[in-house]
């Protein structure tokens, strides 16, 4: 008779395997990372600059700039890259952070040839229309109009101002700011940001070495330029709560969380990651079981420890039943005080523990996802080495630790509280 | 070219295996032919709260998640009007717990009180989320009515109303899952770096003791051939007024169904399409517009969605769509445009088998249309389509008594 009652043994991950890029640069001094390890016949081709919305003297100039590049160049009317890079199947996606921006090719590798040299005019040779950035703006601002009937969407952007207030992170466009847009910023914006020196491409998938040629060829013409990047600090005014309320809303958007003054790839801040996991950061955490999986409040709660150049912060959300928002509230209380107060069971930590590790090797598989892991640590200036201390933090924290770190980070009084919705 | 070996156990349970020896995640993908469409209409939203039910512990497992957490690896499932599919990815040595937990959850559920109440409520918050508390969220509680008026695709996965899952008892939950959680319902794939060997010694040990279960043979109402326009108008606290449009078009095996699919990529696949191209950019009637088939198994629909401008009425916005739709029965698409589409499915197809998920997905959705070999055929159903094959397509589809519209307008 089969034993279903027992579980099969299982064994925990022990290694996860990160790999080195190449590192070749353009005659330009901008620096390549190369990924060549994929079996599938596919090529990521990214640039990124350090040109996010943080440098930006004017909200959405670093947006459009990203989101126009492809639009039309010096040689090509509007509309023809698109429709070249659509023809040779490939596919462009252009997008902008708070720190960074990013244009990206992804294309199968036998049309390599054929849109590379379409890739480099549309990021070397922007014009930026002021036609169709207006198309853009117009439609951007319907779209945010949309955007700002959502109780998360609205919730989101309220707790980010508030954490961030004296810092470029916490600034919004609102609805005027897309009618404030020209051209002419844009252009400004490109040529002192879009430079090899405030650059990187990082290329993932498989390719042979004529790539790096290839690049030559189309990219060395980039202008050097010069670094752009720097840090401004982030100070975290204070703990309060906001509630903003929605009519009609039959749900509310909850937002609890602070800034981290934790160093990157510190052990607390592996800790913290570890933390972190426990009460929000999977199906089977805190949040999840108590709020979702025994009261039914919410189709989702999560929690996440987000790294930023500038800072690094906490947060907690959901989107719950408007009759259960104080109640939720109550035991997200709930559960941050557990943290700070009682040990974790030594069976939950060994559930987190192989959760952590079997979803670091997931995040890592395929040459696109290592090439993000890389680059994640790489921006922070940090290296592989991360990720083998991350590693043993996790095979070696304990308990005690965690506690330390929790009561130290996660005093529920020292929370941003934003609340949108009904209450 | 995706290589599988297929065998089916003897109590019906069909096993795919694909081996990838390049990653050291495999994935766990089961798929039960039972969705939406197999509802009573007076308890709609069932297979999708199921879904949910299906994760709340089974005879012998108390909590699905946890050993599988436990062993390195996450779950997640979805519903659809046809399907059901469960999948789990974990580090390759522990596939075994995914044979463990699966099987038993099909051997018996727990079927307990708590999980059903809780269950009930976490699906009624979903239905709040993602259909009521969100601009534009109920459209398809709208569309589904009224394209269909006898096929159970008139309503939506989450079901008809909330009502109707807040009415769910343990007795109904007990039948479905008799009925339609059966081995011989199921379609498992395993892939990853594994053998042939080594998936059929653990499928015949985990699911091989579970019995087969009576056979459920569907007999569904075909929905008679639409012959007037039909027209709904709706009022809704949203910023900006939205139109949306559909078409009956061919069942997923229908060699028809190529073709809608590539009449919707020439209209909407990239930002050269027709659609972004002529309307969005050139025109700017709209500020986003779209179309896209719904891809089921039985008839399905094809579906203009869009977003006119700001001064723009939606007869206006209409009328233009109407105008691209009528040029698409009037003149052939270009040799190049046809070509530009054939290239980008070929791209989407080699993308597609990036993740051993996503290949386990594909083979089990296609093992369920007859045959997992089709993937390996799909690029053939569009090789050879041709421009005159296209236009007579849209003559037909694009009838405007095969259509149903929806102006969506925004309370002033």
């Amino acid at each position: 008779m089969l034993d279903r009652v027992t579980a099969p043994e299982t064994k925990a991950t022990e290694k996860v395997s990160y790999i080195e890029p190449e590192v070749r640069t353009l005659s330009n001094g901008m620096k390549i990372l190369g990924f060549n390890i994929g079996s599938q016949e596919v090529i990521q081709l990214e640039f990124n600059f350090h040109a996010g919305s943080k440098y930006q003297e004017k909200s959405l100039i670093a947006r459009y700039v990203s989101k126009m590049i492809g639009e039309a160049s010096s040689n090509y009317v509007s509309g023809e890259i698109m429709d070249k890079i659509d023809y040779y199947g490939a596919f462009l996606q252009s997008d902008s952070d708070r720190d960074m921006s990013h244009v990206t090719l992804f294309t199968i590798q036998k049309q390599l040839k054929h849109i590379l040299p379409v890739f480099a005019e549309a990021l070397l040779n922007p014009t930026f229309p002021e036609r169709e950035l207006n198309i853009h703006l117009k439609n951007g601002k319907q779209n945010f109009k949309v955007e700002n009937e959502k109780v998360g969407y609205r919730c989101r952007q309220l707790f980010t101002e508030l954490l961030f207030k004296n810092h470029a992170y916490g600034k919004f466009a609102d609805e005027t700011a897309y009618d404030e847009l020209s051209a002419s910023m844009l252009i400004d914006y490109y040529k002192k940001m879009y430079s090899a020196s405030n650059g990187l491409i990082v290329v993932a998938g498989k390719f042979d070495d004529s790539l790096y040629n290839q690049l030559e060829k189309e990219f060395g013409a980039i202008p050097i330029g010069e670094n752009k990047r720097n840090s401004q600090k982030v100070i975290f005014s204070k703990a309060e709560k906001v509630y903003e309320e929605k009519l009609g809303a039959i749900q509310s958007g909850i937002r609890i969380g602070k800034v981290l003054n934790v160093i990157y790839g510190s052990d607390e801040f592996f800790k913290l990651q570890i933390i972190n996991t426990v009460l929000g950061g999977y199906f089977g955490s805190r949040l999840m079981s108590n709020i979702r999986e025994d009261k039914g409040y919410t189709y989702g709660i999560g929690s996440a420890v987000v790294s930023m150049e500038d800072a690094i912060f906490f947060f907690i959300s959901a989107e719950v039943g408007a009759d259960v928002t104080n109640e939720t509230l109550q035991e997200v209380y709930f559960e941050l005080n557990r943290l700070c107060n009682d040990l974790v069971s030594k069976e939950e930590l060994v559930m987190v523990k192989n959760y952590m590790l079997g979803s670091m090797l997931k995040s890592s598989d395929g040459p696109f996802s290592m090439a993000d892991k890389y680059k994640s640590v790489y921006f922070k200036g940090e290296d592989l080495s991360f990720y083998d201390r991350y590693i043993s933090m996790i095979n070696k924290v304990t308990s005690e630790e965690l506690i330390t770190v929790a009561k130290k980070y996660f005093n529920p009084k020292e929370m941003l509280e934003v609340v949108v919705g009904k209450k | 070219m995706i290589k599988f070996e297929k065998f089916t156990l003897d109590n019906g349970l069909r096993v795919l295996v694909h081996q990838d020896i390049t990653t050291p995640i495999v994935a766990f993908n089961i798929l039960y032919d039972v969705g939406a469409r197999d509802e009573d209409e007076s308890r709609t939203g069932f297979a999708h709260l199921f879904e949910h039910l299906m994760f709340g512990g089974s005879a012998n497992i108390p909590n699905f998640d946890s050993p599988l957490q436990n062993a390195g690896g996450s779950s997640n499932a979805f519903t659809s009007n046809d399907v059901t599919n469960y999948y789990d990815t974990l580090p390759v040595q522990n596939l075994e717990t995914a044979f463990w937990l699966e099987s038993d959850r099909l051997n018996q559920l727990a079927f307990t009180d708590k999980s059903l109440e809780v269950q009930r409520s976490v699906v009624i918050e979903e239905f709040k989320q993602n259909y009521l508390n969100q601009p534009y969220g109920d459209v398809w509680l709208l569309l589904r009515p009224l394209a269909y008026k006898h096929h159970p695709y008139k309503w939506a996965t989450i079901g008809k109303e909330i009502q109707h899952i807040e009415d769910a008892t343990m007795e109904d939950v007990k039948t479905f899952f008799y009925k339609h959680y059966t081995p011989q319902n199921g379609i498992l794939c395993v892939a990853g770096n594994v053998t042939v060997e080594q998936v059929k010694e653990l499928s015949q040990k985990w699911f091989g003791p579970i019995k087969p279960r009576e056979n459920y043979s569907r007999e569904l109402p075909v929905e008679p051939k639409q012959t007037e326009l039909r027209k709904l108008e709706v009022e809704r606290d949203v910023p900006t007024d939205a139109l949306y449009m559909t078409f009956h078009m061919a069942s997923r095996m229908d060699k028809s169904f190529y073709l809608a699919d590539m009449l919707s990529d020439v209209l909407s696949r990239g930002k050269s399409s027709r659609f972004t191209k002529r309307l969005v950019l050139e025109k700017h009637l709209f500020t986003e517009l779209d179309a896209f088939i719904t891809g089921s198994s039985d008839a399905g629909l094809f579906v203009v969605s869009g977003k006119p401008m700001e001064g723009v009425s939606l007869e206006k916005a209409y009328a233009e769509v109407r105008l691209e739709l009528e040029i698409l029965q009037k003149e052939l698409i270009t040799e190049y445009e046809l070509q530009k589409i054939k290239n980008k499915m070929e791209s989407i197809n080699v993308f597609g088998e990036m993740s051993v998920l996503n290949k386990a997905m594909n083979l089990c959705s296609f093992e369920l249309l007859g045959d997992a070999g089709r993937i390996n055929q799909q690029m053939d159903n569009y090789v050879n389509i041709t421009p005159k094959d296209l236009q007579e397509e849209a003559k037909e589809i694009f009838k405007e008594e095969n259509s149903s519209v929806l102006f969506y307008k925004a309370k002033k």
